[in-house]
């Protein structure tokens, strides 16, 4: 096979694909002619069409199965090559293989900002060596030199188990200064942070280690002056060693001569980069900074550039730490609020102190150690909290089946970080912030476990309906960002897309039987990292876990975001039993995928509907008191109505309905049912004041999660200044809301707003298209649709049909042939727009939905038939959603009957 | 003292020559991303029980953090890493897959296969030798579209972010990524037209 001739079968099939299916073979004979083996090509790969549609599928990750025998094959068989050390698989270093002094150089082990650090062999002890040689443009002043000559020679005495033992301090020939030290098997603390956030009492341990050699130091007049995690070494046997003392002294002579040290800048002290002396607390600043690292993943100082960073150290507040876990990172959160006091007399005055601190964390008994006020908040907030949960019927059910004890610890510990997280935040919390809205974008599940998809979407779901709670917030909806999932943008980037101010973004870990959240706000301009979370809990815990991180996190967002006067709204706060929100998520992950995506084409996913059915009926079964399954479960059987004949649909709609009255029962604050009951009542109960008010009453709770909705419902009322309004208000907040610009069309139009109609259409097509995801360049077919029928209804005729028969050419629907036959109705060309409703009607009875052609009749001067029909599907309650909004009604409103129609259907007067 | 090395700055400034159009950083950058993936991968599946699954996304995230750290300036660097990831993720994948082939000799090894998402209504599996095999073939055709099938299934990108990174259309992905699956599925699947 030729390049060449794979470029012409690659050419055929360009072609090929741009027909319809049904017309493949048609086109295949044309474009191959003769050359029969170009064809049966073609054909070969075209068969596969199907196929090749869920081959390779994304975004379906890619994932490795496992193989019949066995876990132990998996790792060995990846296993069997050893990984060369990163630098060594690239770099040719011309130093190992030689010796110096009585050293034989094995292997480069890194090399970073203070020298290369090489495996050695030392010949005359037969041990091995780690040797670091210093960087040559670090040692040119002899002064220096020799200062550090002096104090590294001090460190070298060091002797502590937490402390690196340095053997030798000596100068090559050459003059090249360099370290004999200990060499360790393990990892050093900066690779383990890269890996994520570490468990607190995990990153309690490696604190107190090195906090423990920075006592040691310090009582000997030893300052470290560079504590970061590239300088602590995490040995395989558990040991906690810290390297390189001294050697920071020599860098900083040369800080401000070359202005370079790489990677060590953000765990400056605010007086080391006022270039004041650094004392023993300046160590401590800088431990305060690794440990806020070590229990968040993140740094709590963040800039793009090194200026950036040394700002942000003495100017920013650090983000403010809250967590759960019983109490552990209450403590640190006030921990680190002395550690990074910018005031060194306001830091512990030794590293002494701090261990007196840190050492009881270590405890296994750490929810002992919570400190006073925050104990006795937590208990007065606990006896509250009893008492409403003992008048909550669901609490007696939940107590049945998961055991009062266990629900007192959970119950108990959420209390207890709520308060903590409070006290620590508002520590925190900076004067009125200037964000104002936020939008939760999906976690990244880094379990390696798909099955926890739903919990993690579960604290997704949970923080976004905490933060709603908030007044003065306003918080992105959960659809709007689901396309989000897995997204590598920038964050700025998204931010500015979804028009807020501040993100929240995260990720849940598991280690062992243990998950870790970890969600961190981000503000965007200028980016500051303003909150960041950790929460660690066991696995089995998890579904319990997902509302107590919610809490917390929205507690903390308030505290730090909101003004003083805004509250936080109360939802009836349904205890929930763990199964039941696990049958819930599981609803609400099938049901989110099962939708239309904004404006792609294709169909509702009838599979993945119907597991979320089952997956909320499953829910109401084990906890029949929780309204939120009742009314997602009432918003699916909506959606199942989109696929379905009319006498099925008017079963799901009943049903629609019952599910949202009984959530609404249980919980009145529930702004879905709320939307859901609307729904039903406009579309299918022709119930305008019933859709109006329980409308009304979603917006209230909800402002603009439910826009969409109703947006529809007033349009249909024909409110359409209403509907304006609402769209302009959500389209201020969230540019990027396309159903609502949608909808805004449609109000346009049925206020006969012609031109206002084209023009957002068509803004919002380029939209669409620009943004790539419909795959469409050019006119989308329903931009056409719009086109031909506002062209029309403006006497605008010629245009009309232009876009008519485009749209018919791109689609021979019998709707989009339907329109074509009405535009030439309109603009006098009766007898085409006969002859297509004629081979119409001889179709006719395989459509069988909506009203039928009636605006066609009406328009070749068959008003009576015309409105028969209207009457006919109006008397059937069938859903035609935008009644008033339709062509029909557009064309035959002035029609007696009509008018009577509108008025039995009980529409209120426009 | 293990590879303590601050290969960040490395990384960041070999991302940026291979920006700027430079091979040779290209093929170093290449051989760190596949050990760091190689590393992450091996450590994921020493941890997983047969049939857990292993994601491409959630690998190049973690590679990506890693390398680049969690700062805040990686951002813009987020999609010229995936391609090269995408990269590496192939030939981890395939050095994995003939490693156990080569412990199995003789002994009937199954293929070493993968499947896509667990959600999808029929999981396709697929043999990742044979279909690295047949990205060949498909490369010696048009390079361009093994280029897109590594990038959107090895390395998780979207169909934006591979338009982004080649300069063509989503709508040119869109189509050579149907044209790629034609192809490979009939050179995968010969039997079942």
């Amino acid at each position: 096979m030729t390049r060449v001739r794979w470029a012409d079968i690659e050419r055929v099939l360009d072609e090929v694909l741009d027909h319809e299916p049904h017309e493949w073979n048609a086109a295949i004979a044309e474009l191959c002619g003769p050359d029969a083996e170009l064809r049966a090509e073609v054909e070969s790969l075209v068969a596969r069409h199907e196929a090749a549609q869920r081959f390779l599928q994304v975004p379906a990750p890619a994932a490795i199965r496992m193989w019949r025998d066995g876990p132990e094959h998996d790792a060995s068989s990846i296993e069997t090559r050893e990984p060369l050390p990163a630098d060594e698989s690239h770099v040719v270093d011309p130093l190992v293989g030689s010796s110096v002094a009585h050293y034989r150089i094995v292997a480069r082990l890194g090399g970073g900002g203070m020298g290369v650090v090489y495996r050695a062999r030392d010949t005359r002890l037969e041990r091995d060596v780690a040797l670091k040689f210093l960087p040559p443009h670090l040692v040119l002043d002899a002064r220096a030199k020799s200062r550090f000559m002096v104090e590294a020679r001090a460190a070298a005495a060091l002797d502590h188990s937490n402390i690196c033992t340095v053997h030798e301090i000596g100068e090559t020939g050459d003059g090249r200064l360099f370290i004999a030290m200990a060499c360790y098997d393990g990892q050093v603390l900066k690779e383990r942070i890269a890996e994520g956030a570490l468990p607190p009492d995990e990153a309690v341990t490696i604190a107190i280690g090195i906090a423990r050699g920075l006592a040691a130091a310090h009582a000997r007049g030893i300052v470290h002056r560079d504590v970061k995690p590239a300088n602590v070494m995490l040995a395989a046997d558990g040991g906690v060693k810290l390297l390189d003392f001294g050697i920071a002294k020599l860098a900083d002579v040369t800080v401000t001569q070359s202005g370079v040290t790489p990677g060590t800048v953000a765990y400056m002290s605010p007086e080391q980069i006022h270039g004041a002396a650094a004392d023993a607390r300046s160590d401590l600043w800088s431990l305060g900074v690794v440990l806020h690292e070590m229990v968040t993943g993140t740094r709590p100082f963040l800039g793009s550039h090194d200026a950036a960073v040394m700002h942000a150290i003495l100017h920013d507040d650090p983000p403010a730490l809250v967590g759960e876990s019983g109490g552990i990172m209450a403590n640190l959160s006030e921990i680190l609020g002395r550690l990074l006091a910018r005031n060194p007399d306001e830091r512990y005055p030794s590293a002494s102190a701090l261990l007196a601190e840190l050492e009881p964390l270590a405890a296994d008994d750490w929810r002992g150690a919570v400190s006073g006020p925050v104990r006795a908040l937590a208990r007065e907030s606990t006896a509250q909290a009893l008492a409403a949960a003992q008048r909550s019927r669901g609490m007696r059910s939940s107590v049945r089946r998961i055991g009062l004890r266990r629900w007192m610890t959970v119950l108990l510990t959420s209390l207890v970080l709520a308060a903590a997280g409070w006290v620590a935040a508002s520590r925190f919390a900076t004067g009125p912030a200037d964000v104002r809205r936020v939008a939760v974008l999906p976690l990244a599940n880094l379990t390696g476990d798909p099955a926890l998809g739903y919990f993690v979407d579960g604290v997704h779901y949970a923080l976004t309906t905490e933060l709603s709670r908030i007044e003065g917030l306003a918080v992105q909806s959960r659809q709007s960002v689901l396309r989000y999932r897995g997204s590598d943008r920038p964050l700025p980037e998204i931010a500015r897309e979804l028009g807020v101010d501040a993100l929240v973004e995260g990720a849940v870990f598991k280690s062992g039987d243990s998950v870790r959240i970890t969600v961190q706000l981000l503000r965007a301009r200028p980016e500051q990292q303003m909150l960041a979370a950790t929460h660690t809990g066991p696995l089995d815990h998890a579904l319990v876990l997902h509302n107590v991180v919610a809490h917390q996190i929205a507690d903390s967002v308030h505290a730090r975001l909101a003004p003083a006067e805004a509250r936080r709204r109360q939802g009836a706060r349904h205890v929930v039993i763990p199964a039941a929100e696990k049958a819930f998520l599981a609803g609400l992950y099938h049901l989110e995928r099962s939708m239309k995506a904004e404006l792609l084409p294709g169909p509702v996913q009838l599979q993945m509907l119907d597991s979320a059915i089952r997956h909320f009926e499953d829910a109401i079964a084990l906890d029949p008191r929780w309204s939120a399954p009742h009314a997602r479960l009432s918003t699916a059987y909506r959606v199942k109505t989109d696929d379905l004949p009319e006498d099925s649909a008017a079963k799901y709609y009943r049903k629609a309905k019952v599910e949202a009255a009984r959530a609404i029962e249980l919980d009145d604050a529930d702004a879905e049912a709320h939307a859901s009951l609307a729904i039903v009542l406009a579309f299918h109960e022709w119930d305008w004041a019933g859709a109006d008010r329980e409308i009304r009453r979603s917006l209230a709770l909800d402002p603009y999660a439910r826009a969409f909705a109703a947006a529809a419902i007033m349009t249909a009322l024909g409110r359409h200044d209403e509907t304006l309004s609402l769209w302009r208000k959500a389209e201020a907040r969230y540019p990027l809301s396309e159903l609502l610009r949608l909808s805004a069309v449609m109000s346009h139009g049925c206020a006969e707003r012609n031109d206002e109609a084209i023009a957002t259409a068509r803004e919002l097509n380029d939209r669409v298209t620009r943004s790539g995801r419909t795959g469409v360049s050019g006119d989308s077919a329903w931009l056409l649709a719009v086109l031909a029928r506002e062209h029309s209804m403006k006497g605008e005729h010629a245009k009309a049909i232009a876009a008519a028969e485009a749209l018919a050419a791109r689609q021979p629907t019998p709707q989009s042939r339907v329109m074509l036959a009405f535009v030439y109705a309109r603009a006098g060309r009766r007898d085409e727009a006969r002859a297509i409703a004629a081979r119409l009607e001889a179709e006719a009875h395989a459509s069988g939905r909506g009203s039928g052609p009636a605006h066609l009749y009406a328009a070749l001067g068959d008003t009576q038939r015309a409105v028969d029909i209207v009457v006919a599907a109006a008397k059937q309650h069938r859903p035609s959603a935008m009644f008033r909004c339709s062509i029909e009604y557009r064309v035959l409103r002035n029609e007696p009957r009509m008018r009577e129609l509108v008025r039995t259907l009980g529409f209120p007067s426009a | 003292m293990t590879t303590s090395a601050d290969d960040r700055g490395e990384f960041t400034r070999l991302l940026e020559q291979v920006r700027d159009g430079d091979q040779q950083a290209f093929d170093r950058l290449l051989a760190m991303v596949y050990d760091t993936l190689k590393e992450i991968a091996r450590r994921q599946l020493s941890r997983r029980r047969r049939g857990a699954g292993l994601s491409t996304t959630e690998l190049v995230h973690e590679a990506y953090f890693k390398l680049a750290g969690r700062g805040g300036q990686h951002w813009q660097d987020r999609v010229h890493f995936c391609g090269i990831a995408a990269n590496a993720m192939r030939q981890v994948l395939v050095d994995h897959a003939r490693q156990r082939n080569a412990a199995k000799r003789g002994g009937g090894a199954d293929p070493v296969t993968l499947t896509a998402g667990h959600d999808a209504v029929q999981p396709t599996v697929v043999d990742v030798l044979a279909l690295d095999e047949a990205l060949d073939r498909l490369a010696e055709r048009n390079e361009r579209l093994r280029r897109v099938v590594e990038l959107l299934f090895f390395g998780g990108m979207t169909q934006e972010e591979v338009a982004a990174l080649l300069g063509v259309s989503t709508r040119t992905v869109e189509r050579d990524w149907l044209k790629a699956r034609l192809f490979l599925h009939r050179e995968l699947h010969a039997g079942d037209a």
